[in-house]
């Protein structure tokens, strides 16, 4: 790769979601809580995380990425107000950073996933930090 | 909540054993449908592992349990997480929190999930609301 930081700044489709019972029931099962969501519940903290949103994988495309090759190195969440199963929520991811350690063995992408509810206030912010191994030319 | 100070530790959270029902379970329920997770032969063709490996974020989703189980449900304003060892099939977590400091009405709290043998899978920091 000649430039990741021009990279930086990119904005993927803005997208809408609903919080589906079906599905936060799922999420609670796999994380070994009782499988049980009804409308108005809070949501586990860690659900908008990552891969909840439509296209989890987005950012590989944009780099030409393997996903063989991807790690999750690093991950915060900010919740600005409840949020509560049933919600429908509008999302849009963007590059924030992007650098390369180890004399670019490792390329080091950072997203973060916006959240807003349907009054348009921030509900709750995803930055994920993903670590792409890369082959190094000898 | 009768002791809420530095120092003072969270109740434990102890985790059955990953199995590969655990990992196929957490792919579809949280979407994160990498194969690294639950496909023995991707993992091991594509990624030159020896096995498939957890997804860090069924690591961090237990860190959230520890907090809301002490906290209680929607009380975790951030957290973050560094992911330091990738987490294995066979292996037991236990989740830890310790408070660090009072911020206002919340509570600033290190968290920390080690398995069976003492290696740090992942830990960070958390704001959570004052239990109550």
């Amino acid at each position: 790769m000649t430039d990741p930081s021009a990279i930086i700044g990119h904005r993927f489709p803005a997208f809408e979601m609903t919080l589906e019972p079906g599905r936060v029931a799922l999420f609670r099962e796999a994380i070994g809580e009782p499988a049980q969501a009804e409308p108005g519940d809070l949501v586990p903290p860690t659900l908008l995380g990552f891969g909840f949103e439509p296209v989890p994988f987005d950012a590989l495309d944009v780099f030409g990425l393997d996903i063989a090759r991807l790690l999750h190195a690093e991950q915060e969440l900010i919740h600005h107000k409840p949020c509560r199963v049933g919600e429908r929520l509008k999302g849009q991811k963007e590059i924030t950073n992007v650098f390369e350690k180890k004399g670019g063995a490792l390329l080091f992408v950072t997203l973060k996933l916006t959240y807003r509810d349907e009054a348009d206030e921030l509900m709750a912010e995803s930055i994920q930090t993903l670590v792409v191994r890369q082959e190094v030319a000898a | 909540m009768s002791d809420l100070r530095p120092g003072t530790a969270l109740p434990e959270l102890k985790l059955p054993p990953i199995t590969r029902h655990t990992l196929a379970l957490y792919c579809g329920g949280s979407g994160d449908h990498n194969p690294i997770h639950v496909d023995i032969d991707f993992a091991r063709e594509q990624a030159g592992l020896d096995d498939v490996i957890a997804h860090g974020m069924l690591v961090m989703a237990y860190l959230g349990r520890l907090l809301t189980a002490w906290a209680g449900p929607g009380s975790v304003r951030q957290m973050k997480t560094r992911f330091k060892a990738p987490t294995q099939v066979g292996d037991e977590i236990t989740c830890r929190g310790e408070i660090t400091e009072l911020e206002g009405d919340g509570v600033r709290v290190s968290i920390a999930a080690v398995r069976q043998d003492g290696t740090v899978l992942a830990d960070g920091t958390a704001l959570v609301d004052s239990p109550s």
